[in-house]
């Protein structure tokens, strides 16, 4: 009998716990084990999709789903609650692990409990930390499209701002990242792109300008230190490549910025030169910088071991080489495989939860020391990978303590990232790009990825498989029949 | 509705010298054309991108290390 709490119900805790609830039943043990999922969220969201709620184009409706009725179907323990504490090595009483959880739903809203486990993943994601830059977010003075519910709000700031130009008056709107050390690009990239197509289906586009406003030193970097693409014959850069559609939409790029302050209608940003300057604005939808959930962590006597466990930023370290050196040591090596968490065989950390080693992108400083460097991102497709392995893991030491871990590591997965750059199944857009793999290998490939693999693309044919993975993805997550077919 | 490019004059083109912001020069960015602005909106050409692109993916998914 094996305990397997996940903690989290995103993309990558959902996915590992789809995939222990089929091999743990489908393996006739699956009386015998339990599966919990801990998250302090009822529904399941389709983040990617956010994006479209953010412009009106979907409802909130579209992009979540309840769990509990997904978990009851697949033998699947939910507790909402948020975790407030691991003790990887039990307590006095119980060498098994524990998690000291915080219920927020089901009626026991406040109390507590404690489950114990077997195996654990940690899968929280991240906290937005919007608190991060004075101003920024929804209690201040900016949207966001993080949430569904952000991106609602998101949608109807927008339809106000349509409107005035509607009524003749000049608009400025600015997308982008909130602070110096934010990640997920692409999703403003999106987001932006997805506004201005809006605002040209509304006809008042000419009444408005558009900003983009990013901690990327240059255009295409997208928090993986940009793409080497190859067509007809020449490589090109993904800098060149988006450079080129900014200019066609005629959306402004300001680059290497750090977003310091956001007053009621006025940004105040330093860029890599060390400058400050300020930008007025009628709407903005800047993204948070990511940081770990807060979680604590006991050994067996109590004491607080939560400095050892976590990383200062509060993602959970794992398998990766955390040693200090320069971009230019930086090697694919670096990067965990196995998502296991130093010193236990049982603990995993998987998604946005886990540590970096470091960032992707080259990391900047301005001159006056503002550090001006993106993230790197684990979303999407990496997450889910990640999710599975760790179940897959989990399933082999469950018959055979000493069974190796499975390997997925970000230096040797690809991921697609497509950027919706307009709705519409026949007028929709999208920037489509595949690499390969995510984090740059340089020992193998001269450019870093594999070229055949490492492509982009924008058309049409985009946005249809933007809306493939809308759907398929949300069938995956429900669990419904051929679910374990869609590939992560 | 508008053109999805910035033939309308009346949308400055990034990095123009009229910003009061220190926006990045775009005016070397290559602005795709005509044909190709075509080729993104023509729905058999596109059906054809969308097969390689889902081949694709399929392709990493196989060959990554999971």
């Amino acid at each position: 009998m094996a305990d397997v709490v996940i903690l989290g119900a995103g993309i990558s805790g959902h996915t590992a716990a789809l995939h222990l609830s089929r091999l743990l039943g489908n393996r006739g043990l699956g009386k015998k084990h339990t599966v919990t999922v801990v998250s302090p969220n009822s529904r399941w969201n389709w983040i990617p999709s956010n994006i479209w709620v953010g412009v009106g184009k979907l409802d909130k409706e579209d992009v979540v789903f309840p769990l509990q009725p997904v978990y009851d179907r697949k033998g699947i323990i939910f507790r909402q609650a948020k975790a407030v504490a691991i003790r990887p090595d039990g307590d006095i009483d119980d060498h098994r692990g524990a998690v000291d959880i915080e219920y927020t739903g089901q009626g026991k809203a406040g109390t507590h409990g404690q489950l114990r486990y077997d195996y654990l993943i940690n899968a929280t994601g991240p906290r937005l930390r919007f608190e991060a830059t004075p101003g920024l977010g929804p209690d201040g003075h900016t949207v966001s499209v993080c949430t569904a519910d952000h991106a609602l709000e998101a949608a109807a700031r927008l339809r106000e701002v349509i409107k005035r130009l509607a009524s003749g008056e000049e608009q400025t709107l600015v997308v982008g990242m909130g602070h110096g050390t934010c990640t997920c690009e692409g999703a403003a990239f999106e987001y932006v792109f997805n506004v201005d197509h809006e605002l040209r289906e509304a006809g008042v586009r000419d009444r408005a300008r558009l900003v983009y406003l990013t901690n990327e030193a240059h255009l295409g970097d997208f928090g993986v230190d940009g793409m080497t693409f190859e067509q007809q014959g020449f490589q090109t850069s993904s800098e060149l490549w988006t450079g080129s559609l900014f200019r066609e939409r005629g959306v402004e790029a300001i680059l290497g910025a750090h977003v310091e302050q956001v007053d009621e209608g006025l940004i105040r940003y330093e860029t890599l030169d060390g400058q400050k300057h300020t930008l007025a604005f009628d709407f903005a939808m800047l993204l948070p910088p990511f940081g770990g959930v807060p979680l604590a962590a006991y050994n067996r006597e109590g004491i607080d071991i939560t400095a050892r466990v976590f990383a200062p930023s509060g993602f959970m370290k794992v398998d990766a080489d955390y040693t200090a050196k320069p971009y230019e040591q930086w090697r694919a090596a670096d990067w965990p495989s196995t998502y296991l968490a130093p010193g236990y065989d049982n603990v995993f950390a998987v998604g946005i939860a886990f540590a970096p080693p470091h960032q992707i992108s080259r990391p900047r400083k301005s001159t006056n020391g503002t550090v001006i460097a993106p993230s790197p991102p684990r979303t999407g497709m990496p997450s889910g990978v990640m999710g599975k392995t760790a179940a897959l893991t989990i399933v082999d030491r469950i018959k055979n303590v000493d069974a190796p871990a499975h390997q997925a590591s970000m230096a040797s997965m690809g991921a697609a990232c497509v950027a919706s750059a307009g709705h519409g199944l026949r007028r929709g857009s999208a920037a489509a790009m595949t690499m390969m793999p995510v984090v740059p290998d340089y020992v193998r490939y001269p450019s870093g990825r594999d070229l055949k693999d490492t492509r982009g693309e924008i058309g049409l044919s985009g946005h249809w498989v933007k809306l493939m993975l809308h759907y398929l993805f949300i069938y995956k997550a429900k669990g419904h029949p051929g679910w374990q077919l869609i590939p992560e | 509705m508008s053109d999805m490019t910035t033939t309308d004059p009346c949308i400055p083109v990034p990095g123009s010298a009229v910003s009061d912001q220190p926006t990045a020069d775009l005016s070397r960015a290559p602005l795709p054309t005509a044909a190709t602005l075509r080729r993104r909106r023509s729905v058999p050409f596109q059906l054809a991108r969308f097969a390689v692109f889902n081949t694709r993916i399929l392709r990493m998914v196989t060959k990554g290390a999971h």
